[in-house]
C-alpha cells in the first residue's frame, strides 16, 4: 500500500507541477530591450525594428506624394504672364504670380514626412511639393495654408538657406514680428475692359488672424516608392468675378495688416471656397 | 603641399596651403554661399585686396576698382555714372560693394551670377577699365611681388590669369561685412547701449508698415540684409512707358530677353544707403530727399511696373507722408549707416 501511495503521490505533485507551469505567464520575467516585446517568452522586435538587439530602424515604406497648385478661371487652366481673354478675345485678366506655403499636410489623417513646402508654381524647382508619406488609399487632404505660430516667428537665418522658410525665399519673410508671407498672389485685369491690363491686383497675406486649415476630398492611391499627385485647382474666376468675389475696382489689394485686414480676410475665406 | 600648378623658378617649391579664413557671420545673418571652388583664405584676400587697390588692372596704370569703388561712398562712387580710363561715361551708377557674400547675383541687371564672373568685366570694359584680361595677366606675372602672392594664393605664378586674379579680388570682397550701424547696435540695445531716437523710431515704423501715411519700403528692402535677395529684380516705376523701345536701358530684361523684365533693376540694399548716392540705377537722383518724394508722388505706370508699385503707389493714390515722416524715414535710413566698416582699414589700400 505504502508504494502505492508514494506512487500516486508523486504523479499528483508531477501533475500539479505540470498544471501550474502551464498557466504560468511566460513572459513574466522575461525582460526585452527598446524596440522590443516579449512574446511567448522571447523577445521579438516591434515593427518597424531589427536586429540582434532590435537596435535598428528599419527604413519605413513610404510613397511619393506631390501637389500641383493649378490656377484655373472657371474649367480652363490659366499659365502666368498669360492672359485669359474675353469672348471679343481681349484680354481681361492675368496671372503673374502665385505661391503658397503648405503645412501639416495630412491624408486621411496620415501625416506626411515634410513638415512645410513651399509651392511656386514659377520657380522651376518649386513648382511641384513633394513629400514622403505612408502608402495607402486615401479620400481627403488636410493642410494648413500658410504656417501656424510654432513656425511663423522663427527667424529666417536659422534655417539651412534652402529650407523653405529660409534666407534663399527672404522675399516671403515680412519681419520678425509679422512672421512669413503666407502665399503672394499678383496680376493684372482690365480695369475698363477694352483689352488693356491697366490695373493691379496683390494679395500678399500672412498673420496669425489669416493662417487657414483646409480639408478637400481628394482620392489617390499611393503605392511604396511609387509618386502620384493631388492637384489643387484655385478658381480665380471664382475668387473675382462671380457673385460675392472681390470687387477688384476697389479691392485689389492687401497685406492683410491694419486698415487692409478686412479685404485680406474677405480675398483668404474667397480663395478657400474657391479651392478644389 | 602647394595647391598645384607651377612654381616660381629659383624659389622653394614647398610653400606651405594657404591658411583657411572663418568669415564672421553677424547675428541674424544667413550662412553666407561660399564657392567651394573659391575658399577664403588669409593669402587669397591679401591678393585680391592688393588687385582691387592697384592700377595695374586698368589700360593706363591710373584706374583701381577703389576708383569707383571707394570707403567714403561705401565703396561706390559719388558720380552719377562712372567714368573709365579713356574719359568715357558709363550707363549705370557703380554699386556698392559689401556684403557680397549674401549675394545671389551680382550687376544692376544680374547679368552676373557669380562674383568672379562680375569681376571680370570691368577690367575689360572699354568705358571702364579698358585692359584684356590677356594683358592683364601679363602685366601681373612681371611683377615679382604678384608671383609670390599668387604662388601663396593659389600656388601659381606663371598660370596667373583672369580667373585667378577674379577669385582673389571676390575673396577679397567677401569679407567686405557690413553689420555695424547704429541700427544693428540698437538691436542688441543691452549689449550696446545704443538707442534710436524719437525720429528714427518713427521712421523705423514708416519704413516697415504699409498704411497710406507708410513707406511700404520692406517689400524690396526688407530682411537684415535690407534686400529682398531673392525677388531682387523689380520696375519700381522710375519711368512711363508703353513699349520696351522706349527704354533706355533694359535692365534686368536685357539679361534674361523677356520684355516682361524690361525695365527692372536690383532692389539693392539700403545699408549704407545714405554714403552711397547718387540713387538709382543711372544715378538720377543725388539725395535720399530726392528719393522719398519720388516713391511719394512721382512713381510711373508701365507694362511692367512692380505689382507693389501698381497697387500700394499708383491705384491707391500716392503715399500721404508728410514732411515729418519724410524727416523721420531719412533719419531711420541714416542709422543703417556702418562707419565702422567705411573705416575699417583692413579693405583701404595697402599701398
Amino acid at each position: 500500500m505504502k508504494r502505492i501511495n508514494l506512487l500516486l503521490l508523486s504523479i499528483c505533485i508531477i501533475g500539479f507541477v505540470v498544471l501550474m507551469n502551464s498557466c504560468k505567464d511566460p513572459c513574466k520575467d522575461v525582460v526585452c530591450g527598446d524596440n522590443s516585446a516579449c512574446i511567448e517568452g522571447d523577445c521579438e522586435c516591434e515593427a518597424g525594428f531589427s536586429g540582434i538587439n532590435c537596435e535598428n530602424r528599419d527604413e519605413e515604406k513610404t510613397a511619393t506624394l506631390e501637389l500641383k497648385i493649378n490656377p484655373t478661371f472657371g474649367e480652363e487652366t490659366i499659365n502666368l504672364f498669360e492672359p485669359v481673354l474675353n469672348d471679343a478675345g481681349q484680354p481681361i485678366f492675368e496671372l503673374t504670380k502665385l505661391y503658397f506655403y503648405i503645412s501639416d499636410l495630412k491624408l486621411d489623417g496620415e501625416a506626411a514626412v515634410e513638415e512645410i513646402m513651399l509651392v511656386d508654381i514659377e520657380d522651376a524647382e518649386l513648382n511641384v511639393g513633394r513629400t514622403k508619406i505612408k502608402p495607402g488609399d486615401y479620400n481627403s487632404i488636410t493642410m494648413g495654408l500658410g504656417v501656424d505660430k510654432r513656425w511663423n516667428f522663427n527667424d529666417p537665418a536659422s534655417f539651412e538657406s534652402e529650407h523653405p522658410l529660409g534666407f534663399d525665399h527672404i522675399g516671403n519673410h515680412w519681419s520678425w514680428n509679422e512672421g512669413y508671407i503666407f502665399y503672394k498672389i499678383e496680376g493684372n485685369y482690365s480695369t475698363k475692359e477694352d483689352g488693356v491690363l491697366d490695373g493691379g491686383f496683390l494679395f500678399h497675406l500672412g498673420t496669425d488672424e489669416l493662417y487657414q486649415n483646409v480639408t478637400l476630398d481628394k482620392t489617390v492611391s499611393l503605392k511604396e516608392n511609387e509618386t502620384e499627385a493631388i492637384v489643387l485647382n484655385v478658381d480665380f474666376e471664382n475668387i473675382f468675378f462671380k457673385e460675392g468675389g472681390l470687387d477688384l475696382k476697389t479691392e485689389f489689394r492687401s497685406h492683410g495688416m491694419g486698415e487692409q485686414f478686412e479685404i485680406g480676410q474677405k480675398f483668404a475665406n474667397r480663395l478657400i471656397e474657391s479651392l478644389e | 603641399m602647394p595647391m598645384g600648378g607651377d612654381e616660381p623658378s629659383g624659389e622653394q617649391v614647398n610653400y606651405p596651403d594657404p591658411t583657411p579664413y572663418e568669415l564672421e557671420i553677424p547675428e541674424g545673418f544667413p550662412k553666407p554661399k561660399i564657392p567651394a571652388d573659391n575658399p577664403l583664405t588669409v593669402e587669397g584676400i591679401a591678393l585680391g585686396r592688393h588687385l582691387f587697390w592697384d592700377p595695374i588692372l586698368s589700360k593706363d596704370n591710373k584706374m583701381s576698382c577703389a576708383g569707383c569703388h571707394a570707403p567714403n561712398a561705401a565703396f561706390s562712387d559719388i558720380t552719377a555714372t562712372s567714368i573709365g580710363v579713356d574719359g568715357v561715361s558709363g550707363k549705370r551708377n557703380s554699386m556698392a560693394l559689401f556684403n557680397l557674400a549674401w549675394s545671389p547675383s551680382f550687376l544692376w541687371d544680374g547679368s552676373a551670377a557669380t562674383l568672379e564672373a562680375q569681376i571680370l568685366n570691368p577690367v575689360r570694359d572699354p568705358v571702364e577699365m579698358h585692359l584684356a584680361w590677356k594683358d592683364a595677366a601679363g602685366k601681373l606675372k612681371s611683377e615679382p611681388e604678384y608671383k609670390k602672392m599668387f604662388y601663396k594664393a593659389f600656388g601659381i605664378t606663371t598660370a596667373i590669369d583672369s580667373l585667378s586674379a577674379a577669385k582673389a579680388i571676390a575673396q577679397f570682397l567677401r569679407t567686405m561685412v557690413s553689420a555695424g550701424s547704429k541700427y544693428d547696435k540698437a538691436l542688441r540695445a543691452q549689449e550696446t547701449g545704443v538707442q534710436l531716437t524719437d525720429s528714427e523710431l518713427d521712421g523705423f515704423t514708416i519704413f516697415f508698415n504699409d498704411s497710406k501715411e507708410d513707406g511700404h519700403c520692406q517689400h524690396c528692402h526688407g530682411s537684415i540684409l535690407f534686400s529682398n535677395t531673392d525677388d531682387y529684380f523689380r520696375n519700381n516705376g522710375l519711368d512711363a512707358w508703353d513699349n520696351i523701345n522706349q527704354l533706355a536701358d533694359l535692365g534686368f530684361g536685357g539679361h534674361t530677353g523677356l520684355d516682361r523684365d524690361a525695365g527692372k533693376f536690383k532692389a539693392v540694399t539700403l545699408r549704407n544707403i545714405e554714403l552711397s548716392g547718387p540713387y538709382m540705377h543711372d544715378g538720377r537722383f543725388q539725395t535720399l530727399e530726392e528719393v522719398v518724394d519720388f516713391y511719394i508722388s512721382d512713381v510711373q505706370q508701365s507694362p511692367t511696373v512692380d505689382p507693389i508699385m501698381r497697387t500700394d503707389f499708383l491705384q491707391a493714390g500716392g503715399l500721404t507722408l508728410g514732411e515729418n515722416g519724410k524727416k523721420d524715414l531719412i533719419a531711420f535710413l541714416k542709422t543703417l549707416t556702418d562707419w565702422d566698416f567705411v573705416n575699417d582699414t583692413s579693405f583701404h589700400s595697402p599701398f
